[in-house]
C-alpha cells in the first residue's frame, strides 16, 4: 500500500498477471513435457534403430523446442513486468525470500536455452548418441526449472512456520521455505501436466501430418499414449495437495465459491476424460487418433490446465502470502498498527502524499507533518471546488433540512477534520456550518476514494471485470460500513478493512456515490422546485458515521 | 525504514534483509548486465545493419546475400539470451533498489508493459525478415530495429526515473507520459545507441561469417573478409560517436559527480580514464583488422577491449546510480552500509549461495560439454 497504484482500467491489474501467467504456465509446462517426451523418444529410437521416430522428432523440433523458447522467455519476462507494477509489495518480499532460488531457476534456464537450439540446429551435424545427449540436457534443465519455481509457487498458499513476517527483519529460512508442505503433491500435478501437454501435442503433430505411414503413426501413437499414463496419479497427488491446503482455502472448492468449484471439477473431469482415453483406446485397444481427436484432447487438456491454475491463485485469497500478505498488498502483521495509528502507518498515507504533492510547487523533501495533513480542507485547492452558497435557504434545501435545523445540526460534522478554529465553529452563523457540512461531505468522498485506492483498487476496477459498481449498487452508506467492519467474516474471499471507524465511514460514503442514483433518494433543487414525488430523506440519514 | 521523514514520496523500505551482501548482489548484477549489453548490442546492432543494408544496397552480390542471411539467422539466438541475460540484473536490481525501480516502473506502466508487446514483434519479425523479396520480409526488416530501439528508449526512461525521483510528482500529475523530462535522458540514449553500434559492428563480424555453399564459387577467406570490412565499418562509425555522446552525457551529470569522474584521484575515475584507455586502444586494433580482415586474432583483441571498456562503463554506471541515490532527495540511499539511515540488514543465505555457484559451475561445464560435442564430432548417418 505504500506504492503508487497501477490498474487497467475495466480489466484490473490482477487480469493482466493472469492473463500473461497462464500462457506462461502452457508454455513451460509444454517445454518441460514436450523436452521430456523428445528425450525418452530420441532414446528409444536410437535403442530400436526407428527412423520414424527420428524423422518425426527431427521434423517437428523446431516447433517443439523453438516455440516454447520464443513464447516462454517473452511472457516469463511479462510475469515480472506486470507482477512489479501491480503487486510491488509482494514481488518485493518474494524477491527478498527467494533470490537465490530465482538465481538457480536463472542458470537452468540459460543451459534450457543453448541446449534447445543446439538441439535444434545440430541433428544433421553431430552423431546421433551426442545429439540425444543434448537432447536429455535440454529435458533434464526444464524439469529442474520446474523443480525450483514449483517451491515459489506453493511458498505463496503454504509458507509452513518458518516464516515470520511480524519480526524485523523478517524469519525465514530458505530450504524449508523451498520444500514446503505443498512442495511434492504440487510438484506430481505439474509433472503430470507437463507430459500430458507435451504427449498431446506431439499427437496433433504426428496425425497432422501425411509423411508418415499408418504403421509409423500408430507407432508414435502408442509412443505419445505411453507419456499420458502418468494422468493416472492426478487424483491422487490433487488429494495430497488438498489436504496440505489450508482449510479456508479448500471452503472454497466446497461450496464457499461457485466460481472455483465449477472451474476445479471442470479441471478434475477433463484430465479425467484424457487418462480415461489414452488408457482404454490408445494403450488397452491401440486405437488410431484422428486430427480432430488428437486437437480435442490437447485443447481439453489447455483449458483443464488453465481452470487448475485459476484455482490455485483463487485458493490463496484473501492473502497474497497465506497469512502473511493480503491480496491488496497490506501485511497482516502490521493490521494492529494500521488501525491504531493514523500517523506513519495510516492506510491513506500514500495516496495522501500523493494526491497533495501532485498539486503542490515542489521544492524539495517535503516532511511528514505536511504531507500526513488528509483532512479535508488540506485538498480544498486539489480537487474541490464548491462554490460558497449565500441562501441559506437554497443550502438547507440542498441538504434536505430546515433552516432552523442548520445550526443544530453541526455536530454531525467532524470538528477534527477542519482547519478552523473551534470558536469559529461554534458560531451561530448557519451559512459556515452549512458550507463546512458541504465541503466535508466532498472530503469525505475524496478520503473515501484514497482509501479505496489504496486498499481496495487492485482487485476491484470501478467497472469492468470484478468492478466494485454492481457490488454497491443500492447499499446505503451505513449498510456498506457495517459490511466493512466485518468485511473478512461477511466474505471469507476478502481481507479486512484496515483503519479507524472514520476512515470506514469515508470510504463507505465513497463507495456510496459510486452507486450513481443518487436521485433515487436525494431530492435535488430541480425537484423540489418541481415536486417530483421522490422520498424527503435527510443527507444525515444516509451519511452520519457510525458510532 | 528509508528515511521517509526525508523523502516521504519513497516507499517505505519493507522489513526485509537482503538475502547476501550489497557487494555481492552489485557484482552479479554487473557482470550479467555486462553480458546482457553484449546480446544486446548483437540484436539491435545486427538488425539496425540490415536495415541499413537493406535500404542501401539495391543489387545484392551472392556474398553480401549469404551473410545477410547468416546474420539474421543468429538474431533468435542472440534474442533469447539477451533476454535470459537480462533476468538475472533484474532480479538483483529489484533486490537492491526496489522501491525506485517499482515506482518508476508503475509510473510508466503502459509502456513498460509495451516492452513485452516490441520484444514479441521483434522476435517473430526475425523469422519472417527471411522471407526475401516480399513485402513481408521489408516490413519485418524495418520493424526489428525499430522495436528494439523503442525498448531502448523505454529501459532508458525508467532507469532514468528509477534515480530521479524528483521528477515522480510531474507523472503523477500526467499519468500517461514516458519520457522524463530531465536533460540526461537525450544524451544517454545516445550514448547507449553508440555503444551499441560499436559493438553490433563487431558482432556482426563475427555472426555473419558463414561456410560457403557447395556449388558457391566464393571461399571462406572471401566470406570472412567480407563480414568483417562490413562489422568494423558499423565499429569505425559508432566509436567517434561513442566518444562524442560520452562527452554530451558528462556534461549533463550534477557537477559534484562530473569532478568525481574527471579527477584522477579516485578509483571510480582510474576506472573511467580506463574506459576510454581500453575503447581508444580498440580503436588502433581495429585498423590493424581491418587490414588482415580473414584474420580472427585481431578482430578478436579488439572485441575483447571494446567489452571490457563496456564493463568499465557499466562500473561507472554502477557509481552514477549510487550517486544519485545517496542524495537526500532520494532518500540517503546507502547500500553499502547496513547501518546507514536506510536501515538495511543483510541475512546471507549462505547454502543458497553455495548451490548457486555450484549450479554455476555444473551449467558452464555442461555448456562446454555441448559446445565441444557440436564442434568436433562429425555426423554419422
Amino acid at each position: 500500500m505504500d506504492y503508487p497504484i497501477w490498474y487497467l482500467p475495466y480489466f484490473g491489474g490482477a487480469m493482466v498477471i493472469a492473463s500473461i501467467a497462464i500462457v506462461h504456465v502452457f508454455i513451460a509446462h509444454f517445454a518441460v513435457g514436450a523436452g521430456l517426451f523428445n528425450a525418452i523418444a530420441e532414446t528409444h529410437a536410437l535403442r530400436h534403430n526407428d527412423t520414424a521416430i527420428q524423422k518425426f522428432l527431427r521434423d517437428n523440433s523446431k516447433l517443439i523446442i523453438l516455440l516454447p523458447l520464443i513464447g516462454g522467455v517473452v511472457t516469463g519476462v511479462g510475469i515480472w513486468f506486470s507482477i512489479s507494477i501491480v503487486s510491488p509489495e509482494t514481488t518485493s518480499i518474494l524477491i527478498h525470500l527467494f533470490l537465490w532460488a530465482w538465481a538457480l531457476e536463472w542458470l537452468l534456464f540459460t543451459v534450457e536455452i543453448i541446449s534447445g537450439y543446439l538441439y535444434y540446429y545440430t541433428w544433421k551435424t553431430i552423431s546421433p548418441r551426442a545429439h540425444c545427449f543434448i537432447g536429455w540436457v535440454y529435458a533434464v534443465s526444464a524439469f529442474l526449472s520446474l523443480v525450483v519455481i514449483n517451491g515459489i509457487l506453493t511458498f505463496m498458499i503454504t509458507p509452513g512456520h518458518i516464516f515470520d513476517s511480524s519480526t524485523t527483519p523478517f524469519t525465514f529460512s530458505f530450504w524449508p521455505g523451498l520444500f514446503n508442505p505443498a512442495y511434492w503433491p504440487s510438484l506430481i500435478l505439474r509433472t503430470i501436466s507437463a507430459l500430458t501437454l507435451g504427449a498431446l501435442f506431439a499427437l496433433v503433430l504426428i496425425n497432422a501430418s501425411r509423411k508418415y505411414t499408418p504403421a509409423e503413426r500408430d507407432r508414435l501413437t502408442q509412443l505419445a499414449g505411453k507419456a499420458l499414463l502418468p494422468l493416472v496419479l492426478a487424483i491422487p497427488a490433487a488429494v495430497w495437495y488438498f489436504f496440505r491446503c489450508p482449510p479456508l482455502s479448500l471452503s472454497y472448492l466446497t461450496g464457499g465459491s461457485v466460481v472455483m468449484g465449477l472451474l476445479f471439477a471442470f479441471a478434475l473431469v477433463g484430465f479425467t476424460l484424457i487418462a480415461f482415453y489414452s488408457y482404454t483406446f490408445i494403450i488397452v485397444r491401440k486405437h488410431s487418433v484422428t486430427l480432430g481427436t488428437a486437437l480435442l484432447l490437447l485443447i481439453l487438456a489447455f483449458i483443464a490446465t488453465g481452470a487448475s491454475e485459476f484455482v490455485r491463485e483463487g485458493m490463496r485469497k484473501p492473502y497474497l502470502i497465506w497469512n502473511h500478505v493480503y491480496s491488496n498488498g497490506i501485511l497482516k502483521s502490521q493490521a494492529p498498527a494500521i488501525r491504531d495509528t493514523l500517523t506513519a502507518q495510516q492506510p491513506i498515507r500514500r495516496e495522501a502524499t500523493i494526491a497533495q504533492l501532485r498539486d503542490l510547487p515542489y521544492t524539495g523533501p517535503v516532511p511528514n507533518d505536511t504531507v500526513l495533513r488528509f483532512h479535508p480542507w488540506a485538498i480544498n485547492p486539489i480537487d474541490v471546488n464548491i462554490p460558497i452558497v449565500t441562501d441559506p435557504q437554497a443550502i438547507a434545501l440542498e441538504l434536505g433540512l430546515t433552516v432552523a435545523q442548520l445550526p443544530l445540526d453541526r455536530q454531525g460534522a467532524h470538528l477534527a477534520e477542519f482547519t478552523i478554529s473551534e470558536a469559529e465553529f461554534y458560531t451561530q452563523d448557519p451559512l459556515i456550518f452549512a458550507n463546512l457540512l458541504r465541503q466535508h461531505r466532498t472530503g469525505q468522498a475524496i478520503r473515501g476514494q484514497w482509501i479505496y485506492n489504496a486498499q481496495c483498487l487492485r482487485c476491484h476496477d470501478f467497472d469492468g471485470y470484478n468492478a466494485i459498481k454492481p457490488l454497491v449498487r443500492n447499499w446505503t452508506p451505513t449498510m456498506l460500513a457495517r459490511s466493512l467492519e466485518h468485511l473478512e467474516s461477511f466474505r471469507g474471499f476478502m481481507p479486512p478493512f484496515f483503519g479507524s471507524p472514520n476512515d470506514r465511514d469515508d470510504l463507505a460514503y465513497f463507495m456510496h456515490t459510486l452507486d450513481g442514483q443518487c436521485s433515487r433518494c436525494h431530492e435535488t433543487l430541480d425537484d423540489q422546485a418541481n415536486r417530483v414525488n421522490l422520498l424527503p430523506i435527510t443527507a444525515k440519514d444516509n451519511w452520519e458515521p457510525l458510532p | 525504514m528509508i528515511a521517509a521523514a526525508a523523502a516521504p514520496h519513497i516507499p517505505a523500505y519493507q522489513h526485509l534483509a537482503l538475502p547476501a551482501p550489497a557487494w555481492l548482489l552489485v557484482t552479479l548484477s554487473t557482470i550479467t548486465f555486462w553480458i546482457h549489453l553484449i546480446f544486446v548490442s548483437a540484436v539491435v546492432g545486427i538488425s539496425c545493419i540490415l536495415l541499413l543494408r537493406c535500404l542501401l544496397l539495391r543489387n545484392r552480390s551472392e556474398i553480401d546475400r549469404q551473410i545477410n542471411s547468416r546474420a539474421l539467422r543468429s538474431l533468435p539466438l542472440c534474442i533469447s539470451l539477451a533476454i535470459n541475460f537480462g533476468v538475472a540484473p533484474l532480479l538483483f536490481t529489484q533486490c537492491l533498489y526496489g522501491p525506485w525501480f517499482y515506482t518508476a516502473s508503475i509510473f510508466i506502466a503502459p509502456f513498460w508493459l509495451a516492452v513485452l508487446a516490441l520484444l514479441l514483434i521483434g522476435f517473430i519479425s526475425t523469422y519472417l525478415a527471411r522471407l526475401k523479396q516480399s513485402l513481408i520480409g521489408f516490413i519485418c526488416t524495418l520493424l526489428m530495429p525499430l522495436a528494439f530501439i523503442a525498448i531502448l528508449y523505454i529501459m532508458t526512461n525508467n532507469s532514468v526515473l528509477t534515480i530521479q525521483p524528483e521528477h515522480w510528482i510531474e507523472f503523477h500529475r500526467h499519468t500517461s507520459a514516458l519520457h522524463v523530462p530531465d536533460p540526461i535522458v537525450g544524451p544517454r540514449l545516445l550514448h547507449n545507441l553508440a555503444i551499441i553500434i560499436t559493438l553490433g559492428g563487431l558482432a556482426w563480424a563475427w555472426l555473419s561469417r558463414s561456410k560457403p555453399a557447395p556449388d558457391s564459387q566464393l571461399t571462406q577467406t572471401n566470406i570472412n573478409r567480407h563480414a568483417t570490412r562490413i562489422g568494423l565499418q558499423y565499429f569505425f562509425l559508432g566509436l567517434p560517436l561513442q566518444i562524442a555522446f560520452t562527452i554530451w552525457y558528462l556534461q549533463t551529470l550534477p557537477k559534484p559527480l562530473q569532478s568525481q569522474l574527471l579527477h584522477t584521484s579516485n578509483s571510480i575515475s582510474i576506472i573511467w580514464y580506463a574506459s576510454l584507455f581500453l575503447i581508444g586502444l580498440a580503436l588502433l586494433t581495429g585498423i590493424v583488422a581491418a587490414f588482415k580482415a580473414a584474420g580472427r586474432f585481431s578482430l578478436a583483441i579488439t572485441t575483447i577491449l571494446t567489452a571490457l571498456s563496456l564493463a568499465g562503463n557499466l562500473i561507472v554506471r554502477q557509481h552514477i546510480r549510487t550517486y544519485y541515490l545517496s542524495r537526500d532527495i532520494a532518500g540517503n540511499l546507502d547500500i553499502y552500509n547496513p547501518n546507514s539511515t536506510t536501515g538495511w540488514q543483510v541475512q546471507n543465505h549462505n547454502s543458497a549461495i553455495i548451490a548457486f555457484a555450484i549450479l554455476a559451475v555444473i551449467c558452464l561445464i555442461t555448456i562446454i560439454v555441448m559446445l565441444k560435442l557440436v564442434r568436433s564430432r562429425p555426423a554419422q548417418s
